[in-house]
């Protein structure tokens, strides 16, 4: 079989802004509402269907806390793109914007790039939509997101992926699902009380009912 | 602008026909922490095996069509009414993910309405009924096959003397009966 392309795509932008939630978000479907620095680098691989073929981003997740220690030249060495993600509820996250592309283009010259704005789907907005022109000015890509509602949330990846591909009619695809065996029949007694009695538990947790319900 | 959104509809595999498609939010139980994670929202299908008559769910996330479950609909799985909700289930299953590795899990599923919800009750009983009738006749077959396969005796004479066995010694022939069976099982597990 042929080896997959495989990608490094290097996340940066200040701490909070949801770098970690969105890979997270992609690679389990959980959405974590709970904040951990992350510290130093996360590098996880995400696959993805295409058109094309299987396509890997091997994601470097970086620590946004300056406090962490500022990003070292090797996190952003051999990447081959990169998305800067900021939060439109925090005004200073988009104005660094800048400093993160800055210290992206002194290592990496000429990668595609996509400006993220990140938690579109919250009330208090503070950056909005009219004052941002950065990616304009450096000619990059640039979405609106929400990690939550999953708003656009494939379209960073899309985008990059038509890119890498040089192909702009890319679209993903179904992610082939292996068949579970036929002989897999035989579930002795035991098992089947252990199921019961964890299903009897499991009812009684009520499911998350959302302001995000609506799907 | 972004193009059509859907212009590659999704593909169907040829060896297997959706036998009910509907649109529903999955959470797995993280049993630690005693909390559901959500798992993806999409389409989830039950998919039908042309040749083998099996039936299993395949779930995928929208937009990314990445496979969030993917199990058997076993006779043996109950879809159990989640608490406080009257369009959720809970139920347990092995999940086979999208390459095959089994985990076992707990998964909720939320259907749309109340309505679809039973509607896609109906759809996994049915399946079901299906899958135990599939099932009881690999059982089935699997039973009429010699022990040996060297012995190639007519059927007939071999029940025939299975039956003279059952009559001298009822009790111990069953259970000699019963033990090769499982362990047939127990490899094909292992598998």
């Amino acid at each position: 079989m042929a080896e997959v392309p495989t990608f490094k795509l290097v996340l940066v932008g200040d701490g909070c802004t949801g770098k970690t939630t969105f890979v997270k978000r992609h690679r389990t479907g959980e959405f974590e509402r709970r904040y951990h620095a992350t510290l130093g680098v996360e590098v996880r691989t995400l696959p993805f269907y295409t058109t094309r073929g299987q396509v890997n981003f091997n994601v470097w997740d970086t620590a946004g806390q300056e406090k962490f220690g500022g990003l070292r030249d090797g996190y952003y060495i051999g990447a081959n793109a990169a998305i800067i993600f900021f939060d439109v509820t925090s005004r200073i996250t988009y104005k660094n914007v800048p400093n993160w592309h800055r210290d992206l283009v002194r290592v990496c010259e000429n990668i595609p790039m996509v400006l993220v704005g990140n938690k579109v789907d919250c009330k208090d907005r503070q950056v909005k939509a009219k004052s941002i022109t950065f990616h304009r000015r450096k000619n990059i890509q640039y979405y609106e997101i929400s990690a939550k509602t999953n708003y656009n949330f494939e379209k960073p990846f899309k985008y990059l992926a038509r890119r890498l591909s040089n192909d702009p009619n890319l679209e993903f695809t179904e992610e082939p699902a292996v068949k579970p065996p036929d002989a897999d029949v035989t579930l002795d007694r035991e098992y089947i009380a252990e199921q019961e009695r964890q299903l009897e538990q499991a009812v009684a947790l009520p499911v998350p009912a959302d302001d995000d319900d609506d799907f | 602008m972004e193009q059509q959104e859907e212009t590659h509809k999704p593909d169907v595999v040829d060896t297997e026909d959706i036998f009910f498609s509907i649109r529903a939010k999955l959470w797995r139980l993280d049993s630690s922490a005693n909390e559901w994670k959500e798992r993806g929202v999409g389409e989830a299908r039950i998919l039908h095996h042309k040749e083998s008559g099996w039936y299993r769910v395949v779930m995928r996330r929208d937009k990314t069509h990445k496979v969030c479950a993917n199990f058997v609909v076993h006779p043996s799985i109950t879809l159990a009414p989640s608490a406080g909700s009257d369009r959720s289930f809970v139920f347990t299953c092995k999940d086979y993910g999208s390459e095959g590795e089994i985990t076992e899990e707990i998964f909720a599923i939320k259907l749309q309405t109340p309505e679809l919800a039973t509607e896609f009750l109906g759809k996994m009983k049915e399946a079901q009924e299906h899958m135990e009738k599939v099932i009881e006749a690999m059982q089935a077959k699997k039973a009429d096959e010699p022990a040996e396969p060297a012995a190639e005796e007519p059927k007939e004479e071999a029940k025939e003397e299975k039956e003279e066995e059952k009559k001298e010694e009822e009790p111990k022939a069953e259970e000699e009966k019963a033990e090769p069976e499982e362990e047939k099982k127990e490899e094909e597990a292992k598998e």
